[in-house]
């Protein structure tokens, strides 16, 4: 069995872990056009399959009651916010750095707002993808620099500047979706 | 606001290559061959055309296997949408060429 072909299993046997229970069979029929494919082009196959499957649980978990999906998605964007304050407090040095972890702050912000009104599946997808990076880089940031060890003021202010901005976005994100029932309900 | 579903040029790429052979049974492959998507648009394509019921699928009975592979075809639904989409996407195609004429004219 050659490399590529050992990585192209892999990926769809983490493909068939991510698949929900609703697309089992789906995920079979794609299992089984593997061997059929060439092998220089099984490495990206599986890369689609695996998409396509996390594709399908987000949709999967954006059918999950508001209650309990809203609280989710505002949980860990409080915590990613956290630890994009502590992300940008380890890298103040490096003024470049802060500047890119903002910018991409902001323009997961935008995305977020617009993808916001076209459905539930999107946002999810957008929140879930923006989430898990930037907890990724806070975590980073707090694997090389506990958070509340030197100047926990200094965090604190960049946290409550990140909140305020997520409200904000948030409140923008929601104007389209309170504009919309307002007008389906005059 | 929801999307319209279905009307984007991969699934226009889609459509014509069912179309093409209406009663015939595709396989993934065969179809990521003719349309030149990748099995990431591909695959999410068929799973919302399947969910919408425009679009049959089986096992292979053919062929003596222990991995049998899907094939796909239009519903009779489907092949309806799929005509109207694709009457519309070359209408769309048409009036963006008038534009970029009357663009280049002026």
């Amino acid at each position: 069995m050659k490399r590529s072909d050992i990585f192209a299993c892999l990926l769809m046997r983490l493909a068939r872990l991510l698949s929900p229970d609703n697309r089992r069979d789906w995920m079979r029929a794609m299992e089984h056009e593997l061997p059929h494919i060439p092998l220089n082009a099984r490495i990206p196959f599986a890369a689609g399959c695996f998409t396509s499957n996390l594709n399908e649980r987000i949709h999967a978990m954006a059918k999950l009651p508001p209650l309990i999906v809203v609280p989710g998605l505002i949980g860990s964007a409080f915590l990613s916010v956290l630890c994009l304050a502590n992300g940008i407090r380890l890298f103040s040095d490096a003024p470049v750095h802060g500047v890119i972890l903002l910018f991409a702050a902001l323009l997961w912000g935008a995305v977020f707002c617009a993808t916001h009104s076209r459905s539930s599946a999107s946002v999810a997808r957008i929140a879930v993808w923006g989430l898990s990076f930037y907890t990724v880089i806070g975590l980073a940031g707090l694997v090389g620099a506990p958070a509340f060890s030197v100047d926990s003021a200094f965090f604190q202010a960049l946290a409550l500047e990140g909140l305020a901005m997520f409200g904000i976005a948030m409140v923008i994100a929601f104007i389209p979706v309170f504009w919309r029932d307002t007008q389906s309900t005059s | 606001m929801p999307r319209r579903p279905h009307t984007s040029q991969q699934a226009a790429a889609l459509f014509s290559i069912l179309l093409k052979c209406e009663n015939k049974w595709w396989y993934g492959y065969a179809l990521m061959q003719e349309t030149g998507l990748q099995s990431g648009s591909l695959y999410p394509l068929l799973i919302r055309l399947a969910d919408d019921g425009y679009l049959d699928s089986r096992w292979e009975s053919d062929v003596e296997t222990a991995r049998p592979r899907r094939e796909y075809r239009l519903t009779a639904s489907g092949k309806s949408l799929a005509r109207e989409r694709l009457a519309r996407f070359s209408e769309r195609q048409r009036a963006g060429h008038k534009n970029s004429m009357s663009k280049a004219a002026s």
